[in-house]
């Protein structure tokens, strides 16, 4: 490497970033040193201190300049890496990472004076939980580690770091427990992690597509969760996760059906009440997807399924909707997803009138208008409401692209339409597959040993053996 | 692919697009009656009018009767369409009364193909007769406790079946079976209109506290082969019912002396026993009961008191039962299903296909009856009356 060139293109470099900043500091009485360091990633304090105070000191000269920095740094301040660089390429990525460079005669080498650019530990915004820990992973890639770490102290816990993204260079980590999750597990994940080859990746929700290509299916075989219980908790159990610079949330792998079902207050809760709360999951998701298509069904095909009383019911009030019934029903959903889209991106402090008005279109003012019919309203809302019980975005999205396929085939074929659409949607469920194992594990196939925490949910005393399905290493608790 | 593929072609093949059809466009029937005019049939249908019942209290009519003639029962429901925009629908028809003017085979099996080929019917509907009323203005009629008065009566039907046991619902389904099985004639339950049919057609006659003008569940009704009703009196009614296992709460009254007890069945089970070699039928029955009222003199604490006054009520129940069958024996209807009894047990014993059963065969069977009886002392009356 030639200093000099590399300094032209540095200070070529400087005239487009003028946040680079290039010090020409004097090193004896004939020589020069050059601090480069991007002071938007870096910490101003730290390169004063560690750095610039260093070269201002009046003993330093001689060939020995850099190797004492370097000694002083070592013995002295440990939490500042040292690394030499030894390629352009290379010289960049530090800069850019918040590395303070110093090139002195032919020799460059490079202090980590990072910047804490981050929000730190905050609550997680959007899993909230009322008990358990209420901490969550932030943007900054240690931090993230160090939230896991402070939870399993173990030398079991092991990381494989890589690197990803041509011009991104994102830090991806993954984490796994060395004496319970499958060697086979880890190589599948990394080198899924390591076939990419994109110019960038900003979050770990991008994986999802590099992950999970094989499967046809809009259900979600990747979790993501911005909780550090949760991710641990999953780590006990055998399981992969990939977290990266700059994402606040974690990739959980692999992922199986009935995990979208439990949520990490399970866990605080008595067995109970959270085998209770699972249920009412599992029902809301059958609910959310198929109410408006049932309704759809008997209303348009199937009449004489309905009690007559109902019917006569049904009939007055569909009696001043101008529309057939699944425009009537995609008119409201319509209108819920843009209220539900509309709400998620708007200010907390401004949400009320959204409510209020959301409140007011889809209720009182769509009836009296004559639009929709009240008995539509209350379709739509239950099974919005039944949605919007899953935690997991994803989640939600699949169930909204089944309940449009469910409604449609409703108002097609009928109670004949709703039926093959569920016969659909099982065939979709049971055919996928992650990370080689089936998706709806362990429902089907179905494994005894693990249900003590699939629908149902035992004491966490009792829970003796980790899934099976996940792990050779089944022994919880000796 | 290949799945989806056939999940589709079986939706196209199971049903389709053409089935569509909006709530709005459909005339709810709750209620159907068939007359035959000469060489046509004559169709009663009532609609329940869908704008006006959502209202609070009753306004205009809660249902409309729309009539169509035609040869065929069906081209006579699809005439109504020349008046009538819905397309109508008859799965949550209440009943069907049949008039004794289609009893003719060939007509009542033309009804009968008509519903039994209609896919969304569930063929639970009951059939009735009337006897003494025209079918039309049965239809026509409006019922206080209920805005579908058709509803109203099937539901008095089966609660007359249940808590007094002198009425039976007929559900078509049965009625499919007693007709084309051997040995048994279908029995009807009879309404009729009491008061003028006008009145009872007039809104403001229910605004009254005591209307004019109703139609009311008469008694069971069968009918011979010339057409001839045949009534079934209260006793005769009850004791069909017995017999065909149809009770669940019966009220039996029967004397001690110049004084009357009341017994509620509480279970009922009445079965044939063949003795053909002597041209005798057996009949056993298990019944449980409890005494709702005792007005006797004697002490009910006594057991020999108790055990009279079990006799007594099994007399009543055989009394029933031997005026039902004396009832069949004499008109020569076997509506009791004596004949099908002996049909499905010993076929050997009488040609069915050849020989009238009700004009040869069941004039020679002798009736053995055994009630065994079982009666729990006075209690108290639990919840409604």
């Amino acid at each position: 490497m030639n200093t000099k060139d590399i300094l032209k293109d540095l200070k070529e470099l400087q005239k487009k970033q003028p946040d680079l900043i290039i010090r020409k500091i004097k090193v004896g009485l004939f020589k020069h040193a050059y601090i480069v360091v991007n002071q938007s990633v870096s910490s101003g304090d730290r390169v004063n201190d560690f750095i610039l105070k260093y070269f201002s000191s009046k003993n330093i000269f001689g060939s020995n300049v850099i190797k004492n920095l370097r000694k002083r740094i070592e013995e002295n301040i440990p939490s500042i890496n040292y690394i030499p660089v030894d390629n352009v390429e290379k010289l960049y990525e530090l800069i850019f990472s918040g590395f303070t460079i110093v090139i002195y005669d032919n020799s460059i080498s490079a202090y980590e004076t990072r910047g804490e650019l981050d929000r730190g530990v905050n609550i997680p915004q959007s899993e909230p939980v009322i008990r358990g820990p209420k901490d969550s992973f932030t943007e900054n890639y240690n931090a993230n580690l160090g939230l896991v770490r402070k939870r399993i102290k173990s030398k079991n816990l092991v990381l494989k770091e890589i690197t990803v993204g041509r011009e991104t260079k994102s830090k991806v980590g993954i984490l796994y427990m060395d004496n319970i999750c499958e060697e086979e597990l880890v190589e599948s994940v990394k080198s899924s992690l390591e076939k990419i080859n994109i110019d960038g990746i900003m979050d770990v929700n991008n994986f999802k597509s590099f992950i999970e290509q094989k499967n046809v299916t809009f259900f979600p075989t990747v979790l993501f969760t911005e909780k550090p219980d949760d991710a641990c908790r999953f780590l006990l159990e055998g399981r992969v996760i990939v977290t990266m610079d700059n994402s606040p949330s974690v990739l959980i792998a692999p992922t199986f059906f009935m995990d979208f079902f439990q949520n990490s207050e399970d866990y605080y809760h008595k067995p109970f009440f959270a085998t209770f709360m699972r249920i009412v999951r599992f029902f809301s998701f059958f609910l959310a997807i198929l109410t408006p298509a049932f309704f759809v069904a008997i209303i348009t095909y199937d009449q004489e399924i309905l009690p007559v009383s109902l019917l006569i019911n049904f009939a007055e009030q569909r009696n001043s909707v101008p529309f057939p019934v699944i425009i009537e029903a995609f008119l409201l959903m319509f209108t819920f997803e843009l209220l539900y889209e509309g709400d998620a991106r708007t200010p907390s402090n401004r949400g009320t009138s959204l409510s209020i008005l959301g409140a007011l279109v889809l209720g009182d003012a769509a009836v009296n208008a004559g639009l929709v019919s009240p008995v539509m309203v209350i379709v739509v809302s239950v099974s919005a409401i039944s949605s919007l019980v899953f935690i997991y975005y994803d989640m939600q999205g699949s169930i909204r692209f089944w309940r449009y396929l469910m409604m449609i085939l409703a108002a097609l074929f009928g109670i004949v339409g709703f039926v093959m659409g569920l016969m659909l949607l099982l065939i979709n469920l049971c055919s996928v597959k992650t990370f080689g194992k089936p998706y709806t594990l362990p429902m089907m196939p179905f494994i005894k040993g693990a249900q003590s925490n699939a629908l149902f949910k035992t004491e966490i005393s009792k829970m003796k053996k980790r899934p099976e399905y996940l792990t050779k290493n089944i022994i919880r608790e000796e | 692919m290949k799945k989806i593929i056939l999940l589709v072609f079986m939706c196209f093949v199971c049903t389709g697009c053409f089935d569509y059809q909006e709530l709005g466009e459909l005339g709810i029937i709750s209620a159907m009656s068939i007359v035959k005019n000469e060489d046509n049939f004559r169709v009663d249908i009532q609609l329940i009018n869908i704008i006006e019942s959502g209202d609070h209290g009753v306004v205009e009519s809660p249902v409309t009767v729309v009539s169509g003639e035609g040869p065929t029962v069906f081209d006579a429901v699809r005439s109504m369409n020349l008046r009538i925009s819905k397309s109508f629908f008859p799965a949550n028809m209440a009943y069907l009364i049949v008039d004794k003017s289609v009893l003719e085979e060939n007509d009542l099996r033309e009804v009968m193909d008509f519903f039994a080929r209609h896919t969304k019917l569930s063929l639970n509907f009951l059939v009735i007769t009337t006897t003494d009323s025209d079918p039309s203005d049965v239809m026509a009629s409006l019922s206080e406790f209920n805005i579908n008065a058709a509803t109203n009566m099937a539901e008095v039907i089966r609660l007359s079946e249940k808590r007094y046991g002198a009425s039976y619902s007929l559900t078509f389904l049965e009625y499919l079976k007693d007709y084309f099985e051997p040995g048994i004639t279908p029995v009807y339950p009879n309404i009729y209109m009491h008061g003028d049919a006008e009145i009872s057609e007039d809104i403001d006659d229910l605004k009254k506290t005591e209307t004019e003008s109703y139609i009311e569940l008469k008694d069971l009704v069968t009918f011979d082969k010339q057409g001839n009703a045949i009534h079934l009196g209260v006793d005769e009614s009850m004791g069909y019912n017995f017999l065909k296992n149809h009770v669940t709460n019966a009220t039996v009254t029967s004397t001690c002396g110049d004084e009357y007890f009341t017994v509620e069945t509480l279970s009922s089970k009445f079965k044939f026993e063949d003795d053909l070699k002597n041209n005798k039928i057996k009949i056993i029955a298990d019944i449980d009961g409890e005494i709702s009222f005792y007005g006797c003199k004697e002490d009910l604490n006594e057991s020999k008191v108790l055990k009279d006054v079990t006799t007594s009520f099994e007399n009543k129940v055989k009394e029933n039962v031997l005026s039902t069958l004396n009832l069949a024996k004499q008109s020569q209807v076997d509506f009791v299903g004596v004949g099908n009894f002996i049909y499905k047990n010993n076929t050997k014993y009488f040609d069915f296909d050849k020989n009238d059963w009700d004009k040869e065969g069941l004039s020679k069977i002798d009736f053995d009856i055994e009630i065994n009886a079982n009666l729990y002392k006075q209690g108290n009356l639990k919840g409604d009356i």
